[in-house]
């Protein structure tokens, strides 16, 4: 009873006065879009449990003298976002005024004039700076907002090396590669990657330098 | 007798096996034209996610050829096969994972 008249009694806690944060302010299309959100070349910026099964098979690799540079790991899904809408706007004609936005990329797909209408012409302009800038030009298709590499599951890397390769398996048993080519698309490479968990592209030599958490 | 026992059950699991085998070679291939389309489009997807960034005109170059291996025409024979299959829900499911259009 006491405790029910002190409750009722207690004067409310104040509550403090929200005020919603100001939209960022969205700056048009155009080409300085395009050095942002870069795709990386390293290893950390991969996703567990692929990100330490790279690390111990590139580890393996050079402990066993091979070559191992690396082009791309991380695709931003920002970057994957800016690639895939400005090549819909350029090619396939999509309405800037449609194009769903994402956070963190307060990008203006819809220029506007100076009496605040959609400029299409300006709009279209932007768009086709960064696909250009992105080297676009001549893809005859939409670029993914989904895959491995958006993932961070997926390496592109050249391997080489000299002579034979004397590489340790995953489970520490030693394996000497006498077989040719001496590249990622070497197959006997190829099983002591999968001892890894980092597979080679599954669809042959149309992407040598492409591996990932499952071949894809 | 139990030698003719054995014998007996022996020759009635290969005699259901030959059966089950048989069963399985005379029936007609699943959805070919499905299983193609899957494939095709799983490799246009995946070079759709290679274009190389900072640009490299070389491997563009590589990624172009796979697009053009892969992607062209997938578009309409995804639209073929969900008009084919759109009274099948376990396929309609697998083929609206797709995105509709992505070529130009």
């Amino acid at each position: 009873m006491a405790t029910a008249q002190a409750t009722t009694t207690t004067a409310p806690a104040a509550i403090p006065t929200l005020t919603p944060a100001p939209a960022p302010a969205r700056e048009p299309s155009g080409r300085a879009w395009v050095a942002r959100f870069p795709t990386s070349a390293s290893v950390a910026d991969c996703a567990p449990p692929f990100r330490d099964n790279l690390r111990a098979f590139i580890a393996a690799m050079d402990a066993a003298g091979a070559s191992v540079n690396i082009a791309a790991t991380l695709r931003p899904p920002q970057r994957a976002y800016l690639m895939h809408w400005c090549w819909c706007i350029v090619k396939q004609k999509a309405d800037p005024r449609t194009i769903p936005p994402l956070d963190g990329v307060p990008i203006a797909w819809a220029h506007v004039d100076a009496q605040g209408n959609h400029d299409a012409a300006a709009s279209l302009a932007g768009a086709q700076d960064m696909v250009e800038a992105y080297g676009m030009q001549a893809l005859n298709v939409a670029p993914a907002l989904q895959s491995n590499h958006i993932s961070g599951t997926a390496v592109d890397m050249a391997i080489s090396w000299n002579d034979n390769l004397t590489i340790l398996r995953r489970d520490g048993a030693s394996v000497t590669i006498t077989s040719q080519p001496r590249t990622g698309m070497n197959p006997d490479l190829k099983m002591v990657g999968a001892t890894y968990g980092v597979l080679k592209f599954v669809g042959g030599a149309s992407d040598m330098p492409h591996w990932s958490a499952d071949g894809h | 007798m139990a030698i003719d026992a054995m014998t007996a059950r022996r020759a009635l699991a290969a005699a259901l096996a030959s059966t089950a085998l048989l069963a399985a070679c005379a029936a007609p291939p699943s959805t070919p034209d499905l299983a193609a389309f899957l494939e095709r489009r799983a490799t246009c997807d995946h070079f759709r996610g290679e274009v190389p960034d900072p640009p490299d005109p070389e491997r563009m170059r590589a990624v172009e050829k796979g697009i053009a291996e892969s992607c062209t025409g997938t578009d309409a024979q995804l639209a073929a096969l969900r008009r084919r299959y759109r009274d099948d829900p376990v396929v309609s499911r697998q083929l609206a994972e797709f995105e509709d259009r992505v070529e130009p």
